[in-house]
């Protein structure tokens, strides 16, 4: 990828579903792997790139948020076990504050991050949902994201048995 | 917030909420199976099929990684435990382990019935024993540890076992049509007979190739040669005998057992 001033100043403008249309330079834009991935693509046209499944004040979010990142250097691929792995869920202020909001909109966020490969909006979305998660029954969580319990009384003690452990792992680690 | 609308998790794709439960800790992570099953399905997609659980014996932590069991016991000489085998082997049994390996294990402590367990492995491809010690007899090492798998083995290696005799050749010789690799050497028991049990099945098995390994045991070229050139031999003039060098980066001595129907034994001597 050509990293020099000039190409990154280049304007690339984004159409939200509801045809709303943005304009955005490459610096900004280029941690979305699908619209690089587009531009690509597409070589030289200026049309406005079609984003089907973002509406416009989503977008409009996802923008702000690519622009305070922006000089952010894209971070290491960390490919790790996910049994093994205690990834940190630290979140700076900024985002805290922007992820700040109803359940529904922080959904709308982490499904555009996905769908633009945005993969450290990505993240923090999924950090922000863990953080919601931690230390809170089993209960609380239904409460929480208003699911229904749909497992019977025996495959909860099946899966009780089968990741038990999983806990004792954990109380090992602990101690 | 308006109950009428989804919430956050229910639109989730399963990757996106896979992806958030790599940020909880066990605890959390258990928890959070538990609300629908939507949250378990994302969890068990997530994990790693056994495919080799290493078993380092010697305190250290385990590290579940492929389809194998690996149990070394080099840094330390205790005896493993017949309990400490029995959780090992009883979590295993739902795996679809593939291979097997054990070096430097003392299991006479181990209770055969505890061992038996290893019979419920029935996909093994590669079992590897290498200097350990059992308390139960051969033909009962046979039932619990090959039997079960005879279908599918393709190595089968048994080092430095003062337990084995001809009787694990001709056994293994005669179920095992995948076989491709046998090994034996160290095994003091062991005579010319196992290797002329491996040639006078060769033509059952499906691999064209077997490679034998008898170094330091009994065996004997020239006694294998006199077997085979014996009225009793009942297809001498389809074999030839060819002792040879093999060269790995050394040169060890074999010897190559040549069938007309393009079938061949390699022992390594």
């Amino acid at each position: 990828m050509a990293a020099d001033g000039d190409s990154m100043d280049r304007i690339v403008k984004i159409k939200s579903k509801d045809g709303q249309i943005f304009d955005v330079t490459l610096g900004t834009i280029k941690k979305s792997k699908l619209i690089m991935t587009m531009l690509e693509q597409l070589g030289d046209s200026t049309d406005a790139i079609p984003l089907p499944n973002v509406d416009g004040s989503t977008l409009k979010k996802v923008i702000e948020w690519l622009e305070h990142h922006k000089e952010e250097p894209e971070p290491a691929e960390e490919e790790s076990d996910p049994l093994r792995m205690r990834i940190s869920t630290d979140i700076s202020e900024w985002d805290k504050t922007f992820f700040d909001v109803e359940q529904s909109v922080l959904q709308a966020y982490i499904l555009a991050a996905n769908y633009l490969s945005i993969k450290p909006l990505l993240d923090i979305g999924c950090k922000t949902v863990a953080n919601m998660i931690k230390g809170k029954t089993t209960e609380q969580l239904r409460d929480l994201f208003g699911l229904e319990d749909d497992f019977t009384d025996e495959e909860r003690a099946a899966i009780k048995r089968e990741y038990a452990w999983a806990d004792d792992e954990e109380n090992q680690a602990a101690a | 917030m308006d109950s009428e609308e989804p919430t956050t998790m229910e639109k989730l794709p399963l990757e996106i909420v896979e992806h958030i439960l790599k940020f909880l800790d066990a605890h959390d992570r258990m928890n959070c199976v538990l609300v629908c099953r939507k949250f378990l399905f994302a969890l068990v997609r997530s994990l790693p099929l056994p495919k080799t659980i290493r078993l380092l014996y010697s305190g250290c932590p385990c590290h579940a990684e492929t389809n194998s069991i690996l149990l070394e016991d080099e840094l330390i000489k205790n005896q493993i435990t017949d309990s400490d085998a029995h959780k090992i082997l009883s979590q295993c049994v739902a795996a679809p382990l593939t291979s097997l390996t054990l070096s430097n294990c003392d299991f006479q402590k181990v209770r055969p019935w505890t061992l038996a367990l290893i019979a419920q492995l029935n996909k093994l491809q590669r079992v590897e024993f290498d200097s350990c010690r059992f308390s139960i007899s051969e033909s009962m090492l046979i039932r619990s540890i090959f039997a079960a798998s005879f279908a599918t083995l393709t190595t089968v290696e048994m080092k430095q076992c003062l337990l084995i005799t001809d009787k694990l050749a001709r056994s293994i010789s005669r179920n095992c049509p995948k076989l491709e690799t046998f090994s034996v050497s160290g095994c003091k028991s062991v005579s010319t007979f196992s290797v002329l049990a491996m040639i006078e099945t060769a033509l059952y098995r499906e691999k064209p190739m077997l490679t034998v390994h008898v170094e330091d045991t009994m065996f004997c070229a020239q006694q294998l040669a006199d077997y085979m050139s014996s009225p009793l031999f009942c297809s001498k003039n389809d074999w030839s005998l060819v002792p040879t060098h093999i060269v790995l980066g050394y040169e060890k001595p074999a010897v190559i057992a040549e069938h007309r129907a393009a079938r061949c034994v390699l022992i390594y001597v």
